[in-house]
C-alpha cells in the first residue's frame, strides 16, 4: 500500500508541486516570466520601483534589488500588453464648409509605449485618447470643403494625429497610423437630393448621348454622300480623258488620223440603216453625174 | 524504500513529461516557440532589415513597426520542446473575409460616398494569410490581426471610391464625366489592383500578406440604377446605328468606285480600237506613204456601193 502511495506522491509532486513552486516563486518576485510584447511595472508603499520589459525569465532582484522580495506583501505587479490595437470612433459629426452634416468614422490604431504613464497619469486612458481622437477629428474636420472633406483624407488624418499624438504620449499611449474610414452624409433628405441630381444628370447625358449619335450618323452619310458624288464625277470625265488622249496620240501623225477618220466614217456609215447616196467623184463638183439604182 | 519508490514516480512522471514534449507541425501550420514566453530570434535581425518588407515602410514607420525576426517551424516532425517550452501553431492557409465583417457590428454591405457624393454600397471579399516573414507581428504584436487588416483596407477602398475618376490618357471628355459611379463600376477590376498595391505594406505592419482583393459589386441607389440601365441601352443603340450607317456609307462608296472602273473600262474599249487601228494605219503609211492609206480607203469603201440606194458616177470629170 505504502508503495503505491510513495508512486503517486511522486508523480504529483512532479506534474503538479513542480509548476505549483514554479509559479509560487513567480509570485514572491524570485522569478518572473515577461511573455512577448509585455510589460511588468513594479510598485512599492505606492511608488514605481521599477519595470521589467525583457521578455523571457527574468530575476527581479537583479534589477530592483532586495526590494523586490518586499513586493509580494507592500506591493504590486501590474501586466501590461504593449500590443497593437485598434479602435473605430463612428459617426462623428461634423459640418462641411457648405453645412452638410456629415459624419465621419475614424480608425486608428495605438500601443502602450509607457506602461508606467499609461497607469498612472490617467484612470482611463482609452476612453480619453479616444475622446481625444474624437475632439481632433471635428476640429479638423469641420466646417472644410465637401470635396476636401472627402479627397484629402490622408492629410486630414495626419492632421488629426498630429494633434492628439503630444497628448496621448503623456499618457503612455503611442498613437499609430490613423484613418478617415468613413465619410457619409448623415441627412436622408440629402442623399435623396444628391441622387436626384445624380439621376437627371444622367438623363441628360441619355439625351446628349443619342443627339450624338445621331448628329455623327448624319456626318458618316453625308461623307459617304459627298465622297460618291465626287466618285461618280471622276467616272463622267473618265471617257473624256481616255478616249481624248487616245485621239491626241493619234493625232500627232495628222496623215494617219485623217485616213482613220474616213475609215471610221465609212464603217459608220455601212452600220447605218438609212438610205445611202453615193457620189462616186472626190467632189460632188468633179463632174456630170448619172444616178443609177433608182 | 519509499524514497526509492516515491524517485520512481518522478522518474515516471517526468519521462511523461517528456513524452509530452514531441509534436509536429501540420502541412498548413508553422510553429513558433517560445522559452519562458519568449520567442527565439533570429539573431538581432529585425523587420526593417528584411529588404523586402524594410522597403515597404516609410521611415516614421520604421520606428513603429520594428519587430524581431523570430525562427519559424516548418511543417514536419516530431519536434521536442522543453515543459518551460510553449508552441504557438499559426495556420498558414490562405482565409477568405468578407468586407462587410466588422467586429463590432453585423452588416451586409457596406456604403461609400464617391466622387459625386453618391452613396454606393459595395460588396466583395478579401483574401489573405499570415505573413510567414513577418510572424512576429501577426502572433504577438497586433491584438486582431483580422480586424486590424479590415479595419485598414476599408479605409483605403473608401478614400480610393470618393476619389475616383476615369482617367482619359487622350484628354477625350466623355459625356458621363462627372458621374464617378459609371466610371467606377466600369473599373472594378483597377480598384482591385489599386487595393491590392496599397495594402501590400501590410505584410510588414501587421504580419499579413492581402493575397486579392475581390470587390465584386459597387451598386448605387435603385433610381441610378435604372438612369445608368437606359445610358447603357442608349449607348447600345447609338453604336448600332453609327455602325449601320458606317456600313451603308462604305457600299455607297463602294458603289461609286465601282461606277468609276465600269467608266474607265467603257472608255479604254471605245479607245482601245482606234489606237489599234491608227497603229495599222501608221505602219502602212511608213511603207507605202498617203497612196497606200488612200488605197485602203478606197478598197473599204467599195461595200458602200453594194448598199447604196443611189450612186452618182463622175464621169469625164477632166473633161467636164
Amino acid at each position: 500500500m505504502s508503495f503505491i502511495i510513495s508512486f503517486i506522491v511522486g508523480i504529483i509532486l512532479t506534474l503538479i508541486a513542480i509548476p505549483a513552486i514554479y509559479k509560487l516563486g513567480g509570485q514572491l518576485q524570485l522569478w518572473r516570466i515577461v511573455p512577448e510584447k509585455t510589460v511588468l511595472v513594479y510598485t512599492l508603499f505606492g511608488k514605481v520601483i521599477g519595470t521589467m520589459e525583457e521578455p523571457g525569465i527574468n530575476l527581479p532582484i537583479t534589477q530592483l534589488g532586495p526590494r523586490a522580495f518586499l513586493v509580494p506583501y507592500f506591493g504590486k505587479v501590474y501586466t501590461v500588453s504593449t500590443t497593437i490595437h485598434q479602435y473605430y470612433l463612428r459617426n462623428q459629426l461634423v459640418n462641411s464648409e457648405e453645412g452638410a452634416p456629415m459624419g465621419v468614422g475614424i480608425w486608428y490604431e495605438c500601443y502602450i509605449s509607457n506602461p508606467t504613464a499609461y497607469l498612472f497619469e490617467n484612470s482611463d486612458p482609452v476612453r480619453s485618447l479616444s475622446a481625444n481622437v474624437s475632439t481632433a477629428v471635428i476640429k479638423q474636420l469641420s466646417n472644410l470643403q465637401l470635396d476636401v472633406l472627402l479627397e484629402d483624407r490622408d492629410a486630414l488624418s495626419r492632421k488629426v494625429r498630429t494633434e492628439v499624438s503630444p497628448t496621448s504620449e503623456q499618457w503612455g499611449f503611442t498613437l499609430g497610423s490613423t484613418y478617415i474610414r468613413k465619410v457619409a452624409f448623415r441627412d436622408e433628405g440629402m442623399i435623396k437630393e444628391i441622387e436626384r441630381k445624380v439621376v437627371n444628370r444622367l438623363r441628360q447625358v441619355t439625351a446628349s448621348m443619342r443627339q450624338d449619335g445621331e448628329n455623327r450618323v448624319a456626318i458618316i452619310r453625308s461623307n459617304a454622300e459627298k465622297e460618291a458624288s465626287r466618285r461618280l464625277g471622276k467616272a463622267q470625265a473618265v471617257r473624256p480623258k481616255v478616249v481624248g488622249e487616245a485621239l491626241s496620240e493619234i493625232r500627232e501623225n495628222e496623215v494617219v488620223a485623217e485616213a482613220l477618220f474616213e475609215l471610221l466614217d465609212l464603217q459608220a456609215t455601212l452600220k447605218s440603216e438609212g438610205k445611202i447616196i453615193i457620189n462616186s467623184g472626190h467632189t460632188p463638183n468633179d463632174g456630170t453625174g448619172i444616178l443609177l439604182n433608182t | 524504500m519509499e524514497i526509492a519508490v516515491l524517485l520512481i514516480g518522478m522518474v515516471i512522471a517526468a519521462v511523461a513529461v517528456f513524452l509530452y514534449g514531441f509534436y509536429t507541425v501540420g502541412p498548413t501550420e508553422r510553429g513558433v516557440l517560445t522559452s519562458f514566453g519568449r520567442a527565439q530570434r533570429l539573431g538581432n535581425k529585425s523587420t526593417i532589415d528584411d529588404p523586402e518588407l524594410g522597403a515597404l515602410l516609410s521611415d516614421e514607420e520604421k520606428l513603429r513597426y520594428n519587430y524581431p525576426v523570430i525562427q519559424v517551424i516548418k511543417p514536419g516532425g516530431p519536434y521536442f520542446k522543453w515543459p518551460w517550452q510553449k508552441l504557438i501553431k499559426v495556420d498558414m492557409t490562405i482565409q477568405t473575409t468578407n468586407i462587410t465583417w466588422d467586429p463590432d457590428i453585423a452588416q451586409s454591405s457596406i456604403d461609400s460616398v464617391t466622387k459625386d457624393n453618391l452613396t454606393v454600397e459595395i460588396s466583395g471579399q478579401i483574401r489573405w494569410r499570415p505573413s510567414e516573414r513577418n510572424l512576429y507581428a501577426y502572433v504577438f504584436a497586433v491584438e486582431n490581426p483580422t480586424a486590424h487588416i479590415m479595419g485598414y483596407f476599408i479605409s483605403v477602398l473608401r478614400d480610393r471610391i470618393a476619389t475616383f475618376s476615369n482617367e482619359h490618357e487622350d484628354g477625350e471628355m466623355e459625356l458621363t464625366e462627372g458621374i464617378s459611379i459609371n466610371d467606377l463600376r466600369k473599373n472594378v477590376s483597377t480598384i482591385n489592383q489599386y487595393m491590392e498595391d496599397s495594402s501590400r505594406k501590410t505584410a510588414a505592419r501587421y504580419g499579413i500578406e492581402l493575397d486579392a482583393a475581390l470587390i465584386t459589386t459597387i451598386d448605387p441607389p435603385p433610381e441610378v440604377d435604372e438612369a445608368l440601365a437606359s445610358i447603357n441601352t442608349t449607348s447600345n443603340n447609338v453604336a448600332a446605328e453609327i455602325s449601320q450607317a458606317k456600313a451603308e456609307a462604305d457600299q455607297t462608296l463602294k458603289m461609286a468606285e465601282q461606277a468609276v472602273q465600269i467608266a474607265e473600262n467603257q472608255a479604254n474599249a471605245e479607245a482601245a480600237p482606234l489606237l489599234e487601228l491608227s497603229e495599222t494605219l501608221s505602219r502602212m503609211h511608213a511603207t507605202g506613204g498617203r497612196e497606200a492609206l488612200d488605197s485602203y480607203i478606197r478598197n473599204a469603201s467599195l461595200p458602200l456601193r453594194e448598199k447604196a440606194a443611189q450612186t452618182i458616177i463622175t464621169l469625164n470629170a477632166k473633161n467636164s
